[in-house]
């Protein structure tokens, strides 16, 4: 997978570049949110407005990752088409925190 | 009707090359977009299982999809040769299931898995699963609302 990389004070925002999230690639996306923390990073925003397809196995490594986290949070933002609807309809989109924009969660994350 | 099929190895970037063929079907036969992401999401669901749990992963061995699109309805159909599908989770994609009734709250108890079965009964109108021990046919439905003609 190939992800873009920005930090502002702790939060670091992983922009997913891929087109789709699904079993391909759910484990290297676990392993490398999982990372991220492991790294001290407090927060890591997911922006996934690039991705216009996430499965359920994409789903269940964010969950993962979510219910791993000692500290800290995954939050996500970028969420459109397809991406959002998969959310909705398993109602993940009540379990994560969810931003229209990368620069809206940094903005409320760093008040 | 219109009908396509694809045939691809068990290899999971296939998978998603099938779902970018299908959403470009549907695209083209002018499906709402609600409908073109729920067929595409399923038949990636489909296809993955059938790589996943019919063929354990294994390589080079068979699925075929057969996309059927009419005036009322999008019909598809997952054929693979490997291991049919146990019972308890043909049941689950008949009849749904409580995987996806969690506490949002409760976050150690999130589901991680099985969610795709209850995705796939959840957004088509009609899901079934047959086999003979040989050949595994899962059978999807999605009703349509006819869409005006385009030039």
């Amino acid at each position: 997978m190939q992800f873009n990389e920005t930090t502002v004070g702790n939060i670091l925002v992983t922009r997913v570049l891929d087109k789709r999230i699904a079993e391909a690639v759910s484990s290297e996306l676990k392993t490398t949110l999982v990372g991220h923390f492991q790294n001290q990073h407090g927060v890591v925003v997911l922006d996934l407005s690039e991705v216009s397809f996430i499965d359920s196995s994409g789903l269940g490594a964010l969950v993962a990752v979510l219910k791993s986290l000692q500290g800290g949070d995954l939050v996500l933002c970028g969420l459109g088409g397809a991406v959002a609807n998969m959310f909705k309809l398993t109602r993940m989109d009540k379990v994560f925190r969810i931003f229209q924009t990368a620069d809206e969660a940094i903005s409320t994350l760093s008040a | 009707m219109s009908t396509i099929r694809f045939t691809i190895g068990s290899d999971l970037k296939d998978a998603a090359l099938v779902g970018q063929s299908v959403h470009a079907v549907c695209r083209h036969m002018g499906l709402s977009d609600d409908v073109i992401y729920g067929v595409e999401l399923c038949v990636v669901e489909g296809v993955t299982n059938a790589i996943k749990h019919a063929y354990k992963f294994g390589t080079g061995h068979e699925v075929s999809i057969t996309l059927s699109v009419t005036s009322g309805q999008v019909e598809v159909e997952i054929v693979d040769y490997g291991l049919p599908m146990p019972e308890d989770r043909v049941n689950a994609l008949r009849q749904g299931s409580t995987v996806l009734d969690f506490d949002e709250n409760d976050r150690a108890n999130l589901p991680e898995g099985g969610m795709g079965l209850q995705i796939m009964h959840l957004t088509m109108d009609q899901v079934d699963y047959l086999t003979d021990g040989v050949v595994n046919r899962l059978h999807m439905v999605k009703h349509i609302t006819p869409q005006p003609e385009t030039t």
